[in-house]
């Protein structure tokens, strides 16, 4: 047997380093006085970033530990976007948590570290066993994140319902890919799908859909979608910046290794209930969203919505179907956590309770917020020259392509719809009148954070080119393996 | 390389709102500076243009400027002019400066309402001359989507009573507040932009890969996918033409906005819509237009004669003039449905024509509102004792809304009935013509009750007349109706280069088209 030398490693590069980063600050928390722990959110931010590096320094392709970890580009497209969007949420949450959680802000960010290890770990997981490992190390921190404020009594009951939809989903999961693993017996998930596709069985479909409902709690695919507008409102708001982006799109990764592999075997196997579930998703979002009067709420099914999208572009099982869903996750993930972060800086500034009417006349107690939110929210809307139009646009684009014209028709009506809700915000910030004249003031740390959001939904909005030839190399060569 | 003329033109009124955006709030005089000034050169070009594609004679297109934006899909930003955009160009331009000047009365925030007005028309000049569809569909979302603000801050809100069994609906719905019309517009018109995205998205994967509209057109589109495709153009795009039943946004959305969006949104907007119909949907589908024809030019019948009906049972003054809106975007439909010469030439004709007449009716409603802060026309009469200046150009506007000759609107709707006569539908004109006549009623009616007869009510004796911004904004826009009244063949002649070149490839595509 060979003993496995560090540059067999090479395609876990990046995670190595966030892993030895993480580690690093986990020692230099316990030795670090309190008065300096403000200093740890800068080295959580310099892993993030190093790992990142790493992604460019060196070429993370190939396979680790025998083909169950199997590096690709798409692995490194979305690697990129968690270290990137891990570290704009670690910006945006720094001053937050200096000041509630002083002594505690270590273990903040380490656990936040070991999320998003977990996350980069499932882009490249193509074995039943490593994936719900990474799957796991990526949810559990969640409950613990959830759980931070300890003596905020609905923060506690969130988190504890977080965790038992999260053990619950978790374990239906399982209970599918045990159905799987059975009927191929193999772990590896090209061997399944290649067994699923050569003897389709009505027992691999149980699988398949519980996979699908297990997973759908996690990202929140209506019906399994209730615990989500109750945690985010629960939550605190600069967690929820993190929570309501990233996870999400690695519940997507999963839907990605599992049901895209080998042309789509299990997705086209399960075409009829996705599809179903997607439609769903999109009408229950949308019409949800329509009468909440909390914009934490409102963004949590304005989010229930972005899934039905994502999924849209997850049924057209080609490659440009999957190079738009990597698209579509890059604007969401950017655009939603402005948007959070915007709402997180007017209730902090403002002293508001997250209503919609907290937001009103907005526009004259900080012009900046305001403009930054019309952004987000146009962008969330899909309105030209923000990143969140040609997201929609590219992935109608792959669905009409695809051959699903009624699903572009259906999907563009339904986002004309969502404009609605979005306007009522922009509404009360430049039309009704202040509550109070008092300027709203942000602080530079998280302000920096929202104009790194504001750039990326901007300037991919004017310039999408890039990005998007970007995202159809990541998907180059998945599917057909 | 050649100066880019249209490029300038585009980049103008955006520049402004973005030297704007850096100004403070109290630079008052600054902003209505360079907002004029920018409408000016805006203008200037616009004429230039007019001018020199008139000196060249009847070529496709003039000015072209390409670059690419997303090579991988094959969008560019491609523009490119010819008669038709020439036309609106001019007419847009015009528009704004008179848009422009009126504004500058405006007290409250001129600085933000001034850079979302002027982005609008940046996306207005762009979508008369881009060749590329989905650039084209760009620019008509930048000019459709201000207008949510520029009405939700900056209307007013009207007085109407409701009326009706379904009064209480009404009223609990808000039905004329400026946020409730605000709202109505952009959802309509957003739902259009959905019909009209899928649209392109089907011409996109049929054609080719492309989003060139010059390659596009010689694309042959199977009859079926055209007959599947061109109704979501007509209806997308018609639902901001004021297309009957898509219509009822326009009433609440023009009454509620304040004066020069008003002017902007049925002077120039509206005709967006009408383009698109024109030139992405029949020009692009020749077999898609000639199987609707039918639906079309009678739905357009319908948008008549229902305008003018509902203008006449009106007592709001802004009602009035946005009903008459919704009956003459009909007309300049009811052309494009003929496929005949005239009755192309005529809906374009029509599209200047209703584009200056209707600014004028919303400069002067705007003016009068400002003054009497009622809108309410049994309040009113005798007006023409004390504001002279108004009721002429007011009397000038309503000619010209019914058809008189010796103004722009006579000409154009001559030109649409006589291709109606001509087209296979001869039938269209007879309604189209009782429509006008309606028109005559509610216009004279409206102008007696508000200008002549007995009056001034003791409260409204000291009005003053037109001021001078306003009277420039009048005056420039009252000469162009006239000028082009009696010298039609100088907007004429521009449109007649880009016609027939349009209606020979429609006509090479099947049957049963008169020239």
């Amino acid at each position: 047997m060979n003993v496995p030398m560090l540059v067999d490693f090479q395609p876990l590069l990046p995670d190595l380093v966030l892993l030895v980063g993480a580690l690093w600050l986990l020692i230099l928390d316990l030795l670090m006085p309190h008065g300096r722990k403000r200093l740890m959110a800068g080295g959580a931010i310099v892993t993030l970033l190093a790992a990142a590096a790493a992604t460019w320094l060196y070429d993370p392709i190939g396979t680790v530990w025998g083909g169950a970890y199997l590096g690709t580009g798409l692995a490194v497209f979305l690697k990129r976007l968690f270290y990137v969007g891990g570290a704009v949420a670690v910006l945006g949450a720094r001053t937050h948590v200096n000041e509630a959680y002083a002594r505690r802000q270590g273990e903040y960010y380490l656990t936040m570290l070991f999320s998003i290890l977990g996350m980069s770990l499932l882009t490249g997981a193509r074995d039943l066993i490593l994936l719900v490992v990474a799957f796991e190390l990526m949810s559990i921190p969640l409950y613990v994140l959830t759980a931070f404020p300890r003596d905020d009594k609905r923060a506690t009951e969130g988190a504890v319902k977080l965790y038992l939809v999260g053990a619950a989903s978790s374990a239906t999961l399982l209970f599918g890919l045990s159905l799987l693993f059975g009927l191929a017996h193999d772990t590896s998930i090209l061997a399944i799908a290649t067994h699923v596709q050569a003897h389709p069985s009505p027992l691999a479909l149980v699988g398949a859909a519980m996979v699908i409902g297990g997973l759908g709690f996690k990202i929140g695919i209506f019906p399994f979608h209730m615990w989500v507008p109750d945690a985010y409102e629960g939550g605190h708001t600069p967690f929820i910046v993190f929570l309501s982006a990233l996870p999400k799109i690695a519940g997507f990764t999963v839907f990605i290794q599992l049901l895209l592999a080998r042309n789509g075997a299990l997705a086209t196997m399960a075409l009829a209930p996705l599809l179903v579930l997607s439609v769903t998703t999109l009408i229950a979002g949308n019409f949800l969203a329509l009468r909440q009067s909390n914009v934490k709420r409102l963004l949590a099914f304005s989010g229930v919505s972005h899934v039905g999208f994502l999924m849209l572009a997850l049924l057209t099982r080609s490659e440009l179907g999957l190079g738009m869903l990597l698209f579509y996750g890059v604007g969401y993930v950017f655009t939603n956590m402005g948007a959070f972060l915007v709402v997180h800086a007017v209730k902090n500034g403002g002293g508001g309770d997250d209503s919609i009417a907290s937001f009103d006349g907005l526009v004259r107690r900080n012009g900046w917020l305001a403009a930054a939110m019309l952004a987000f929210l146009l962008s969330l809307a899909g309105i030209p020259f923000m990143v969140g139009f040609w997201a929609k646009l590219f992935v109608f684009l792959a669905v009409w392509e695809a051959g699903f014209y009624g699903l572009v028709v259906f999907g563009a009506s339904i986002s004309v719809l969502a404009l609605f809700y979005y306007l009522r915000v922009v509404r009360a910030m430049f039309m009704n009148p202040p509550a109070n004249e008092a300027v709203i003031d942000v602080d530079p740390v998280t302000n920096t954070a929202i104009v790194l959001c504001l750039l990326a939904v901007v300037g991919i909005g004017l310039y999408p080119g890039p990005l998007y030839d970007a995202a159809r190399v990541a998907a180059v060569g998945f599917i057909g393996n | 390389m050649a100066f880019p003329i249209l490029s300038f033109i585009i980049a103008m009124p955006a520049l402004a709102a973005l030297i704007m955006l850096f100004l403070p709030d109290e630079a008052k005089t600054a902003v209505r500076t360079i907002a004029v000034s920018a409408s000016i050169a805006s203008l200037l070009g616009a004429i230039w243009v007019v001018r020199e594609v008139l000196a060249r004679g009847p070529a496709t297109f003039h000015f072209e400027e390409r670059y690419n934006l997303v090579p991988s899909l094959g969008i560019q930003y491609l523009v490119a002019v010819d008669g038709w955009g020439a036309s609106l160009l001019l007419l847009t331009g015009i528009i704004t400066f008179a848009g422009a000047v009126a504004s500058t009365t405006l007290e409250n925030r001129p600085r933000e309402f001034y850079i979302f007005l002027l982005g609008l028309v940046s996306g207005v000049f762009g979508v008369f001359v881009a060749q590329d569809l989905f650039v084209f569909f760009l620019f008509y979302e930048i000019a459709v989507l201000p207008m949510y603000l520029l009405i939700g801050i900056w209307g007013s809100t009207g007085k109407v009573k409701s009326e009706g069994p379904f009064a209480w609906a009404m009223d609990r719905l808000d039905v004329g507040g400026k946020e409730y019309a605000a709202m109505k517009l952009t959802l309509v018109l957003l739902g259009g932009s959905a019909l009209i995205l899928a649209a392109m998205l089907g011409m996109y994967q049929a054609g080719g890969h492309t989003f060139d509209m010059g390659q596009l057109a010689k694309v042959s589109f199977s009859p079926r996918l055209q007959w599947w495709l061109f109704p979501a153009l007509w209806v997308g795009f018609g639902a901001l033409a004021g297309l009957f039943p898509f219509h009822t946004w326009s009433p609440d959305g023009h009454a509620a906005a304040p004066t020069a969006v008003s002017m902007l949104h049925a002077g120039v907007l509206m005709k967006l819509g009408a383009f698109g119909v024109l030139r992405v949907g029949m020009v692009l589908l020749p077999d898609g237009a000639q199987q609707w024809a039918f639906a079309v030019g009678t739905i357009a019948v319908i948008n008549i004669v229902w305008g003018a009906m509902s203008a006449m049972a009106q007592k709001d003054l802004k009602y009035i003039i946005a009903y008459s809106s919704v009956s003459h975007m009909g007309v300049v439909l009811l052309g494009a449905a003929t496929l005949t010469v005239n009755g192309w030439n005529g809906a374009m004709f029509q599209m200047f024509a209703h584009g200056i007449m209707t600014a004028l009716f919303f400069s002067l409603v705007g003016l009068i509102y400002e003054r009497t802060h009622d809108r309410w026309i049994p309040n009113m009469g005798g007006f023409a004792k004390v504001m002279p200046l108004t009721a002429a150009f007011f009397t000038l506007a309503c000619l010209s809304s019914l058809g008189m000759p010796g103004t722009a609107g006579f000409v154009a709707e001559f030109l649409v009935f006589l291709g109606a006569w001509q087209s296979a539908n001869s039938w269209w004109a007879v309604p189209g013509g009782i429509g006008a006549l309606v028109t005559a009623v509610y216009v004279l009616r409206g102008t007696r009750d508000i200008f002549w007869g007995e009056g001034p009510p003791e409260k409204f004796a000291h009005l003053t007349d037109a001021g001078f911004a306003e009277r420039v904004s009048l005056w420039t826009l009252g000469t162009t109706l006239v000028v082009f009244g009696v010298w039609p063949r100088l907007l004429l002649d521009l449109i007649d280069t880009a016609t027939p070149v349009y209606l020979a490839a429609l006509q090479a595509h099947g049957a049963g088209v008169t020239p």
